[in-house]
Order: C-alpha cells, then structure tokens, then sequence
C-alpha cells in the first residue's frame, strides 16, 4: 500500500517545478504552462485527500472545478498572449515593460 | 515491492520528469510535448487513486482542449525555435534567484509532509475503499453543488466570449484599392423568390 | 447457439484455468488474461482494415464505373497483401530540416488512440476487454488524442503544406468534438450510466423481435443523434468528404507529405482504425451493439453492423465533393451543434412525456412530441444555413 504522504510529495515536487518555470521562464507561452503545471499538482492533493479521509465526493467535485477554471485561465491567458503578440511582436516577458515605473 | 508500488514509482517519475522537461526545454514544441505526458502521467496518478472521473476528465480537458489551445498559441506566436545557447533561455537576471526560490519551497514543502505527526498521512491502510462513482458525482453536481456548476458555465461563456473578443483579428476596413470598389460583374444572385 | 456465442469467453476461462492448475504465479495468469483479449484484437482489427481496403477500392471503382484492384489474385483480394508489402519496402526519406522528434513520433501517436479505443467497446455478450464505469468518456479522452498528434506530424515535417495540413486538422477536430460528444449524451442519459456495456443491454428485451425493436436508433432523438453522431464521426476521423486535411488535389498531402514508407502506413492504419472504431461505437450506442435475432452469435452482428456501417462511409466517399474548409466549419458549429444541443432537449421531452402519461399513448405522445421538436430545428437551421438559391437558368440552343 501506498501511504498518502507519497503522492503529496510528489504533487509538492511538482508544484515547486512550476513555480521554477514561473520564476525563470522569459516566455509568456511557458509561463502559463507552468501555472498549468502548479494548478495540477493541487489537484492531486485534493484527490489524495478524497481518497485517504474523506467519505464524500466533494473533493472530487472541487478537483473538477479546479480543472475547469483552469481551462477558463489559460482560454483568456492565451488570447492575451496573442493579441500582445500582435501589438508589441514579441512574447518575452523581459521586454513588456511598457507599465514600468 | 509491490506492483501497486512499482506502478506508483513509474508513474511519479514520468509526471516529475516529464514536469521538469516542460520548464526546462529549450524548444517551445518540446516543452509543450513534455507537459502534455505530465498530465497523462498525473491522469494516472488520478487513476491509482481510483478517481477514474477525474483522471478522464482530466484527459479530455487538458490534453484534448487546453494542449490544443497552448498549440494554436505556439503557431499563432510563431516563436517556435527557442534561442540558443545553454539555459540561456532561463531568464536573464533572476534566474539564479528563481531557481533557489524554488528549490527552498519544495525542499521546506517536502520536510514539513514527511515530519507531520498526523497519522493521517503515513497509514496507508486508511485508503477507503469504493464511493466516488460517476453516479455520485452526478448527483453532487445536480443537488448539492448545483449553484457552482451555475456558475461555472456562467464563467465558462464568460471566458469564452472574453478570449475571442481579445484575440480577434481586427480586419481594417478595405481602403479604396481598385479591386474592391469596381462594380461587380454580374448582378447579384438572390433568393428566386 | 449458446456454445458459438460464447466461443471466445469459454476459451479464455479454459486457458486460464488450465494455467492456473500447472501451477504459474498469481500475477502471471492475471497478465495472460489480460493479454489475451487483447491478442484477440489486435489480430481482428488490422485483419478487418485490411479487407476494408481491398472493399474500398473495388467500391470506389464501381462507383467510378471502372473495376477496382484485379491483378493481384482472384477479385484483388491480395491487393492489401501487395500495398502493404510496397510501403514497408519503400525508403524512408526525413527531411534534412525536420524535427527528429517530432517527425519522428507523430506516426506512433497517431496509431496508439487509434488501437487502444477498440478496448473498450463490447464486441459480444460478455466480451469487453476492459468494462469500466467511464468507458464512453474513455473513449473520447483517448481519441481527442490524436488532434494533438496530427498536430505534430504536419509541424515537424518544417513544411509549408504540412503546416497548413496540421492547422487545418486541428480545427476541423475539435470543432467536430462536440457534436460528436453531445450526440453521444441523450444516450448516457437515457441509460444512466457511461458503461457501454449498460447501453447495449439497455436496447434489448425479451423475445425475438425484441432484440431489435428497443435500438435507440428507431427514437427519434436516437436517429438524429446518429445522424450527427456518424457525420461528426467521419470529420473526426478526416474521411471523406471531410478530408481537407490530406486533400490530396489540394495540398500534395497536407500533414503527411513528408512521410514515406512505414510511418506513412501507420498514418493510414490509424486513420482506417480510427473509422472502425468509431463505427464500433455508432453500432453500440445507437444500433443496439451486439443485440440481433438469436441466428447469428452476438459478435457476429456487432461485426455485421460496422461492416454496413463502413460501406456507407466507402459510399458517402465515392458520392459527395470535398468540403471546403469555410464550409466544413460552418457545417459543424452552426448546423451540428444547434442540432445535437436541440437534440438533449428533446430527449428530455421524450423521456417525460412516456413517464407522465402511462401505455401506449405515452409512447406515441413522446415520439410525436420529440420527432415534431427535432423536425422544426434541423428545418430553422437548414434555412438559416442555406446559401442563396441557384438561380433560375434560361438555356438558348442554337437556332439552326
């Protein structure tokens, strides 16, 4: 058997590789793959709690959610990145620093 | 070592191997292709934990819709070679910071799960056993939290609405060029009515 | 009867058992059960594509008023024997500039959804490899897999036509991924259950001719849904005429034109995989699965209705022009969608209608009700969809 403390090391280790992604990646694109990445690893601790405590499902209900808000971020995160891709030819976050004070 | 085990350890090492591929690689594609075994890695993970709902939900969301957005942004971007040189992509100044930030959350994440005393967290024999069938979840969605569900479609159209507003290819107007504005050949065909 | 219905069932049980008692581990019998459906299929399935080639041309050549393949043996019937010998000994040419990666992978992922999905459909009574409570959803999840490997084949070949032959395809699958998918939900409705296994003996009751006079395909919610179902179908799997894609008069080959030899081959075995599949599941959700009069053995039907189901995708092939993309999409987002939603609704108004009101009457009531409700919306949307009439023509033959 598997103990729960396994798969939330493995959702934490995940979570701190997508917050690496956050924190060096120049891309806009590969930035909200990390945040894809972080969202993710939540979800898994959400379904190993639902498995190792609790006895209803509303932890996968808000696993479900959490993926379909998700899907709703990075729907809008991108259509961003492409209309900023279309102003300022360039998605590297280095260099949209029009809103620098 | 059980084969629940070895099926555990298989599939942590895909989804963390192939998360680290996804924040590393160089080539845009690449990185993209990596995070999409991350999700089939942890849609297995999903499925060890006999949450089979969410695991082909998961599936069917992500890789089939997000994936496909994230593709349609890559070709849309066109920035689909990386730059050169080794990690030079990493960001410019923060890298080295970024990256210790990192490691020091999940080093701290990682201690604090294993030194909890709760016993919640090292019996494995609490696993409980059944519940959480599609049927269930349906009821939950349709009684208990139907006001979410609202709202969630609310957020979905919302979403939907916003991001083809935002990424709408505003067509100028056609200036007076020749071929526009020269009347047309033959009259218009209409409803023969 | 029983016994040849069975067949497969009982020699599985007897291989296990016999396993068993000389005495091989535990985990060693449990793989070979498993192993061995899955054996089954894999033999089954390309055998199957193999004929469906060899029928293809022959009907696309009659259609065309010519013979199809036949040289090579009596009728053709060797000419999948000769195709595939051709494209395993051709060379197998990458572009210098291509993404090995990518280039590379893509054939492979193309071909996996394409196999795995057979696992879940009931091919018999008792006999699906894998009965799960999320089957249907499976389903979906794994074939939407293969938008994102076409996706890669046309982007790695760093070419212009496979490009657009990749964006193309990408549209054109998920915009028809939701008619497909919402053609499918009257059906879980109905049944209440994602278990494919459920559906099929959902269409079935007692007697002879009830085994087919319950298929959902005689309601009317049921004959839209698989109207909508069979069309998004073959979109979903770039058949004809929804092969913009691969036009081959377009664009030399759209995703797979830098592709020769083996991994071309398994663009093709994937593609005709894919369309079994999908009629696999039409036949199964819709036509009652491996339900028909107890002369022939279940699996046999199940065959039966994906062959009739695939010779009228060959029919629908030699019949209909290719769509143009603007056409393809508009098809699906203002015409299938509406519909299969429409469709939901009117199932609703079916399934209460017979609830409320008792016998007879009620059934009548809830055919009428949901076949009027489904009428009116494909009229609307057909008159909203329709391009401007052709106009009247005068014809002047010359005077002599």
């Amino acid at each position: 058997m598997i103990p729960l403390s396994s798969y939330l090391i493995v959702a934490a280790l995940m979570f701190s590789i997508g917050l690496l992604g956050v924190l060096t990646r120049r891309n806009a694109i590969l930035l909200l793959v990390s945040i894809e990445l972080m969202m993710n690893a939540a979800n898994l601790n959400f379904i190993a709690f639902w498995r190792y405590g609790s006895v209803d499902v509303s932890a996968q209900i808000f696993a479900l959610f959490s993926i379909v808000i998700a899907g709703a971020e990075s729907a809008v995160g991108l259509a961003l990145v492409i209309a900023i891709y279309r102003h300022m030819k360039s998605v590297n976050v280095e260099e949209l620093k029009s809103l620098h004070g | 070592m059980t084969l629940e085990q070895i099926g555990f350890l298989v599939l942590a090492t895909v989804t963390l191997s192939s998360a680290l591929g996804a924040v590393l690689l160089k080539n845009l594609t690449h990185a993209l292709l990596s995070l999409v075994l991350s999700f089939f890695g942890s849609a297995g993970l999903f499925f060890s934990l006999h949450a089979e709902f969410i695991g082909v939900v998961q599936i069917l969301v992500y890789v089939g819709a997000i994936a496909v957005l994230f593709v349609f942004a890559i070709v849309l971007t066109r920035e689909a070679q990386g730059d050169a040189g080794t990690l030079r992509h990493l960001g410019g100044r923060g890298k080295i910071l970024g990256g210790l930030t990192a490691v020091v959350v999940g080093a701290l994440l990682v201690r604090m799960i294993l030194l909890a005393p709760h016993k919640l967290l090292t019996d494995a024999a609490r696993a409980q056993e059944g519940g959480g069938t599609v049927g269930e979840i349906g009821m939950a969605l349709m009684t208990s939290y139907i006001v979410p569900f609202e709202v969630a479609s609310l957020l979905l159209t919302a979403a939907l609405v916003g991001a083809i507003v935002i990424a709408l290819n505003e067509v100028k107007p056609a200036a007076s060029t020749p071929a526009a504005s020269s009347p047309p050949l033959a009259p218009p065909i209409g409803r023969v009515r | 009867m029983e016994a040849i219905d069975q067949i497969f069932v009982n020699a599985k049980s007897f291989i296990v058992s016999t396993l068993e008692s000389l005495g091989l581990p535990d985990w060693l019998t449990l793989l070979i059960g498993m192993v061995l459906p899955a054996t089954l299929v894999v033999i089954v399935f390309p055998a199957t594509f193999a004929f469906l080639t060899w029928l293809e041309r022959k009907i696309l050549g009659r259609i065309q008023n010519r013979y199809g393949p036949n040289r090579t043996g009596p009728w053709g019937i060797l000419q999948p024997v000769a195709d595939g010998l051709k494209m395993l000994i051709k060379e197998d040419i990458v572009p210098r500039a291509a993404d090995k990666l990518l280039h590379g992978l893509a054939p492979i992922l193309v071909v996996v959804p394409a196999v795995v999905v057979f696992a879940f459909l009931p091919f018999g009574r008792n006999m699906v490899p894998a009965d799960t409570d999320v089957a249907l959803l499976f389903f979906f999840a794994v074939s939407s897999i293969s938008t994102l490997a076409l996706f890669m084949a046309g982007w790695g070949s760093r070419n212009k036509y496979s490009r657009l032959g990749a964006m193309r395809s990408i549209a054109q699958m998920i915009s028809y991924e939701l008619p497909l998918l919402l053609a499918a939900v009257p059906v879980v409705m109905i049944v209440g259950s994602l278990r494919l296994t459920e559906v099929v003996s959902a269409q079935a009751t007692e007697g002879f001719f009830g085994s087919f006079t319950n298929w959902f395909v005689f309601t009317p919610w049921g004959f839209v849904g698989f109207l909508a179902f069979f069309v998004a179908g073959m979109a979903e799997t770039n058949r004809s005429p929804f092969d913009l894609a691969e036009g081959e008069s377009e664009i030399i080959a759209g995703f797979h034109t830098e592709y020769s030899g083996f991994k071309f081959a398994l663009f093709f075995l994937a593609e005709y995989l894919s369309a079994i599949a999908m009629s696999g599941l039409a036949a199964v959700l819709f036509l009652g699965g491996w339900n028909g009069p107890e002369v022939l053995p279940s699996w046999l039907w199940f065959f039966g209705k994906i062959m009739v189901l695939l010779t009228i995708m060959i029919w629908i092939r030699g019949t209909f022009p290719r769509l143009r993309v603007d056409q393809l999409m508009g098809f699906s987002w203002k015409f299938l969608l509406p519909l299969s939603l429409v469709n939901i609704f009117a199932t609703g108004v079916w399934f209460w209608t017979r609830a409320s009101i008792p016998g007879f009457a009620g059934k009548a009531a809830a055919f009428g009700i949901a076949a009027v409700v489904l009428l009116v919306t494909y009229v609307f949307l057909a008159r909203i969809n329709a391009g401007p009439a052709v106009q009247k023509r005068t014809y002047r033959y010359a005077d002599l």
